[in-house]
């Protein structure tokens, strides 16, 4: 056999194996519809148990900010200990034991709140304090680029209240929206 | 299969290629494998990942100036307002109707409305002022329909309403702003907004709890929230003082945002109701703290709900607490008079 005719046959065999695959996984998602794991904020009590029920090491689960219904406060609860010595982001006055949530001064007295997500363990902690006293806008996801998506998860077995489910991969968040509340 | 129509090597090898890398593809769109259960060996989070205020949930007795002494049942599955008026009627709204209930906790009469209302009023002469998301309307003691404001835009979310005189105001918690209307509802004046150039130190509402009421010391006092205040304004929009400072403990207001509602006493006194640690507290005229009405576990049944309570002071001095779990208004009485237990 030539190198020609070998290397032509090889890529007709990549070709049209690949063509199948792709058809296979196509016909797959269009039998099944994807969907992924979700939680419902509306319905999370912030008990904690994402942070230890994920098959990971570090949770999937992680808290994200909904800018739109943030107060912007100077005093953020989810922010800061219940009694802070001092509004500054003075290690003893923050509220995440990871240091997982920046503080950055907008315009006086707003402030904007960001999660950096590496350092987030998802215990929910600042969930609490921002729902207890503010409007939620801090509230808990499981972020995709980081689930494995199993088929039977964990964490929603151990959910007390049942707030997660499979949900739409093409709709993978659920926030906080009036549209949302049940 | 005739001996011309053969298969030939080449497609049958295509069809096979093709077949398998379909079973692939299936395959490789299924989800993961099952998975059991996180590690067995992991620990709990330790009480650092805890959030708890069960400490700030306490009251010392002795801080405890007022007993509750009864209840009215007002009927309303969604109690959303209340207001104290002449002889003490009281004016509870909610489920598109305020309803009117002597200072015995007997039904009187009925407003129907045709939105739900969002904040209430009692007026001289028997008027009533209710405020709905965008606009307010005033009705007569019988229920007749007197003014009705236009719409203002539709950011408007207004959650408080005062008459001083024949001026009524309304506080927008959409705009964050107070609202002036002259007698026939048309706008006189803005002022509050953070930034609006007219020296106050601009209101602060994180959330929709923004109330206001106007003095007989000839005072508009607002809750300005963001800012932990309870302020006096000057009724053309001028800032005078404010009193209040945010903290857990008892002397505070907590949280991000708070007084939500405020009310005061026939002697000058505030009582203020807090949201989160929910509690109803007792200040002298200048904002020094007194005491407790009531505390978190007293006023808090399930932990899930938190309420919101709505206060009014009536002329005996008793405080009125509008609880919008049970649409009931519990009454509390200063402790030194704690005589009979109003109940129906």
């Amino acid at each position: 056999m030539k190198r020609r005719t070998f290397f032509s046959g090889l890529a007709r065999v990549a070709a049209v194996l690949g063509l199948g695959g792709l058809a296979g996984r196509l016909a797959r998602r269009a039998q099944a519809g994807h969907t992924v794991w979700q939680i419902d904020p509306w319905k999370c009590t912030s008990c904690g148990k994402c942070a230890t029920e994920c098959v990971l090491e570090l949770s999937a689960v992680k808290c994200v900010q909904f800018y739109d219904i943030c107060g912007y406060c100077d005093f953020c609860t989810g922010y800061f200990e219940p009694q802070p010595n001092k509004l500054n982001t003075g290690a003893e006055n923050q509220l995440c034991p990871t240091g997982a949530i920046n503080r950055k001064f907008i315009e006086d007295p707003y402030y904007e709140y960001s999660i950096n997500e590496p350092l987030c363990v998802g215990c929910a902690k600042c969930v609490k304090g921002c729902t207890l006293f503010g409007n939620g806008s801090f509230h808990l996801q499981i972020r995709h680029d980081r689930c494995l998506n199993c088929n039977e998860c964990s964490i929603a077995k151990a959910c007390p209240v049942q707030a997660i489910s499979r949900v739409p991969a093409g709709k993978p968040y659920l926030f906080k929206t009036l549209e949302g509340k049940k | 299969m005739s001996d011309n129509e053969q298969l030939n090597r080449r497609g049958f090898l295509n069809a096979g290629l093709l077949a398998t890398g379909g079973v692939a593809g299936w395959l490789s769109g299924c989800d993961q494998a099952p998975q059991s259960s996180a590690p067995k060996d992991r620990k709990p989070l330790d009480k650092r990942f805890t959030y708890d205020v069960s400490e700030y949930e306490k009251v010392d007795p002795a801080q405890l100036l007022f007993s509750e002494a009864g209840q009215i049942p007002t009927g309303l599955q969604t109690a959303t307002c209340l207001a104290i008026g002449a002889d003490d009627l009281l004016y509870v709204g909610g489920d598109q109707v305020i309803k009117v209930f002597g200072k015995d906790g007997q039904p009187r009469s009925a407003i129907t409305l045709g939105e739900q209302p969002r904040a209430v009023v009692a007026a001289e002469q028997g008027r009533v002022f209710v405020a709905f998301k965008d606009h307010f309307e005033a009705f007569d003691a019988a229920g007749k329909s007197l003014l009705k404001s236009a719409a203002l835009d539709a950011k408007a979310h207004l959650t408080g309403i005062a008459v001083a005189g024949e001026a009524v105001f309304v506080a927008d918690a959409g705009n964050r702003e107070v609202i002036r209307f002259e007698a026939q509802g048309q706008i006189a004046g803005r002022f509050g907004k953070l930034g609006g150039g007219d020296g106050n130190p601009g209101f602060i509402v994180p959330s929709p709890y923004f109330h206001l009421l106007a003095g007989a010391d000839g005072l508009l006092w607002v809750a300005n929230p963001g800012r932990h205040q309870v302020q006096a304004y000057m009724l053309e929009g001028k800032f005078e003082l404010g009193w209040g400072q945010p903290a857990m403990c008892a002397e505070g207001f907590c949280g991000c945002c708070n007084p939500a509602y405020f009310a005061r006493l026939p002697d000058g006194r505030f009582v203020t109701s807090e949201k989160g640690l929910v509690r109803i507290k007792v200040y002298d005229a200048k904002g020094k703290f007194l005491g407790m009405v009531a505390g978190h576990q007293q006023l808090v049944k399930h932990e899930q709900t938190l309420p919101v309570y709505r206060v009014a002071c009536d002329s005996a001095g008793r405080v009125l607490a509008l609880d919008p779990t049970t649409g009931n208004i519990r009454i509390f009485v200063p402790k030194e008079n704690e005589p009979q237990r109003t109940q129906r």
